[in-house]
């Protein structure tokens, strides 16, 4: 038998989704909660094998409430249920521990498949999760293959050579007639880009291009 | 000998001292001419002394009258007149100066000039005094004079050195009373002052109603967003639900159909609720959801941004929280329109005391320095927003741009202004 807690802040969706699950024998719904909060007391006092947790409730998120809970109970398996179809969301539900996602359209087909899955110690993504997260590995991969060459702007060029020759963000900022904030923002983009992490390898990269004589 | 015009009948009495001349004349040298000669050349002599005499009296006359006619310019001229010592003590003035100073002529000479000046004008006399006995030439300042009754008397003092020799030099003063100019020159001022003070206060007003309104809006769209979420695409679930649930058996071919037609309507929910609220941002945080939408851009825009954070992320409410994000967006939908650049880049710091955003091209850039008092530009227009914004909620905005050299915007807003704001809302 597969105890499972629903925490969803919707009375009627979690009704529908008992209603679906109770109609397997070998599943049994222990606890309904409609916040993180309680969804993380109730939990400790039925130690359920599964927490189907939708991410938008009210107070605490359903990452946050994952996170909480994984940490304190790592055997309790949490498989997210959201509304949400958005890269970073997931990312971020899977960081939090959650084993399985599962879009609320696909609850309806996928749910039950999904929560044996992840007791079963899976990953379970739903259909449209998995075909959006392989998107996202495949675009790494090519983007990890592109060599990462980068532009200065004619502003960060200027900056360049304005450090290279020894000049302070104060002094530059008077020079150009910008605010010596901005002059700092220029110097940390112009470094991300050429991968130099001080006006030593800025200099010499400022020499090496002939943006400064030596 | 001295000639007393004290004497009762002065002609009587030069004729006595005339005879005793006579007498004491040596006798040998008298005249031994006849009497009747003598006496015809004394005729004539006397004529032309009445002559003369008349002369005088006339030039005399013409004298007084020109006098007359000085000391009346003097005294009554519309101006007052002052000579002032080196020591800077009234050595002479007019009746009008006199009057100007309040105080009958005569109790004025000798006083000090400087006693009759308000304290907070009189180091401008002084050194004005001071000028006038150390170079040649004319000068002039401006100064109140206090008087005992009514308001201090605003005059201008035009001034020439006098010099004399073997004499400490004297200074030459004319007085003319300005009261009427600087009380028209304060008033006008009150006046600019005036409508200045009304213009940044209607200013002020239109501000705080556009805040508003910007306001009322991203709340409503939060609210509508919220409640697509909660409401309306829930209950689409369940009705989905509980359509599949339905017996297979019942042959209800038109079922799936339904089914199917669900689906579609939660879809479109659900893309206008994405719309409206941005959930990224609602469940992750600023920081998330920059990154996110720096990967959004190559999809919608094809730009490639490079994202990156630095810092602890703060406590944001809401509102700031949209509004930074909007601002993002719009900057990196800008770039992508119109700057062809090659290399964006979006940056969120968490710096010590304050929350900075940097959007950042390589791109054609433009002139950014007259931007805000050039007429409005399309092209430019959602950036005058963000800018009117970002002064509006006390932060920070500078567009670094010129034309081939990029353009990177920097947003900053002080932790103090976001703290204040949580608590407020």
């Amino acid at each position: 038998m597969i105890r499972i807690m629903l925490a969803d802040d919707h009375a009627m969706l979690r009704e529908a989704l008992r209603v679906i699950l109770e109609q397997d024998k070998s599943m049994k719904v222990v606890a309904e909660v409609g916040d993180g909060e309680t969804a993380l007391n109730r939990a400790d006092e039925m130690l359920p094998d599964v927490v189907v947790m939708d991410i938008a409730m009210p107070g605490l998120s359903g990452i946050e409430t994952t996170r909480r809970l994984i940490a304190k109970h790592p055997n309790i398996r949490v498989l997210a249920l959201s509304t949400y179809l958005d890269r970073s969301i997931i990312l971020q539900m899977l960081e939090a521990g959650a084993l399985g996602y599962i879009v609320k359209s696909a609850a309806a087909t996928e749910l039950k498949q999904g929560i044996r899955r992840v007791v079963e110690k899976h990953i379970y993504l739903c259909t449209e999760v998995a075909a959006l997260i392989s998107d996202t590995l495949r675009e790494t991969q090519m983007q990890s293959r592109k060599p990462a060459k980068r532009n200065l702007s004619g502003r960060e060029l200027q900056v360049a050579a304005l450090l290279a020759e020894g000049k302070t963000a104060p002094e530059i900022a008077a020079q150009i007639n910008i605010s010596a904030g901005t002059v700092n923002v220029h110097r940390r983009n112009l470094m991300n880009k050429l991968g130099v992490h001080n006006v030593v390898e800025l200099t010499r990269y400022a020499i090496r291009t002939g943006l400064i004589l030596s | 000998m001295p000639v007393s015009l004290k004497h009762p009948d002065p002609a009587l009495h030069l004729r006595g001292v005339a005879e005793d001349q006579l007498a004491r004349a040596p006798k040998g040298q008298a005249d031994v001419r006849p009497t009747t000669e003598l006496l015809h050349e004394l005729q004539v002599h006397q004529i032309e002394l009445q002559m003369q005499n008349e002369t005088l009296r006339e030039a005399q006359f013409a004298l007084e009258e020109s006098r007359d006619r000085f000391v009346d310019f003097y005294e009554f001229a519309p101006v007052g007149y002052l000579t002032i010592t080196d020591k800077g003590a009234i050595a002479g003035i007019n009746l009008t100066g006199a009057a100007m100073l309040g105080v009958e002529r005569s109790k004025l000479l000798q006083l000090r000039f400087a006693s009759f000046v308000t304290p907070d004008t009189e180091s401008l006399w002084y050194s004005h005094l001071a000028i006038m006995l150390k170079h040649e030439g004319k000068l002039n300042c401006e100064l109140s004079l206090r008087r005992n009754a009514g308001l201090p008397l605003h005059v201008r003092l035009d001034s020439l050195r006098l010099d004399k020799k073997n004499q400490a030099p004297t200074v030459r003063v004319v007085l003319t009373d300005i009261t009427q100019r600087k009380r028209a020159e304060q008033q006008l001022a009150d006046m600019m002052a005036g409508l200045e003070q009304q213009v940044s206060e209607r200013t002020q007003q239109l501000r705080m109603v556009s805040e508003q309104l910007i306001r009322t809006e991203e709340r409503e769209r939060r609210m509508l967003a919220q409640d697509l979420h909660d409401n309306l695409i829930q209950l689409l679930f369940v009705i989905k639900i509980k359509l599949g649930q339905l017996d297979p058996d019942a042959s209800y071919s038109s079922v799936d159909h339904i089914i199917e037609l669900v689906a579609q309507t939660e879809h479109a929910a659900r893309t206008t609720m994405q719309q409206l609220s941005l959930p990224v941002l609602e469940t992750l945080g600023l920081t998330p959801a920059l990154g996110w939408l720096a990967d959004q851009l190559e999809n919608t825009h094809h730009l490639t941004v490079h994202f990156d954070s630095e810092g602890e992320p703060k406590p944001l409410n809401d509102e700031m929280q949209t509004f930074l994000f909007r601002a993002a967006r719009e900057l990196l939908i800008n770039v992508a329109r119109h700057a062809k650049s090659s290399d964006t880049n979006l940056s969120c710091l968490w710096e010590e005391s304050r929350l900075v955003i940097v959007v950042g091209d390589d791109g054609v850039g433009f002139d950014a320095t007259n931007f805000l008092s050039a007429p409005p530009n399309p092209i430019h227009f959602g950036l005058r927003s963000i800018y009117e914004r970002m002064i509006n909620i006390g932060g920070e905005i500078e567009i670094d741009s010129s034309p081939g050299n990029g353009t990177t915007t920097v947003l900053s807003v002080p932790y103090s202004i976001l703290a204040d704001r949580v608590q407020l809302s």
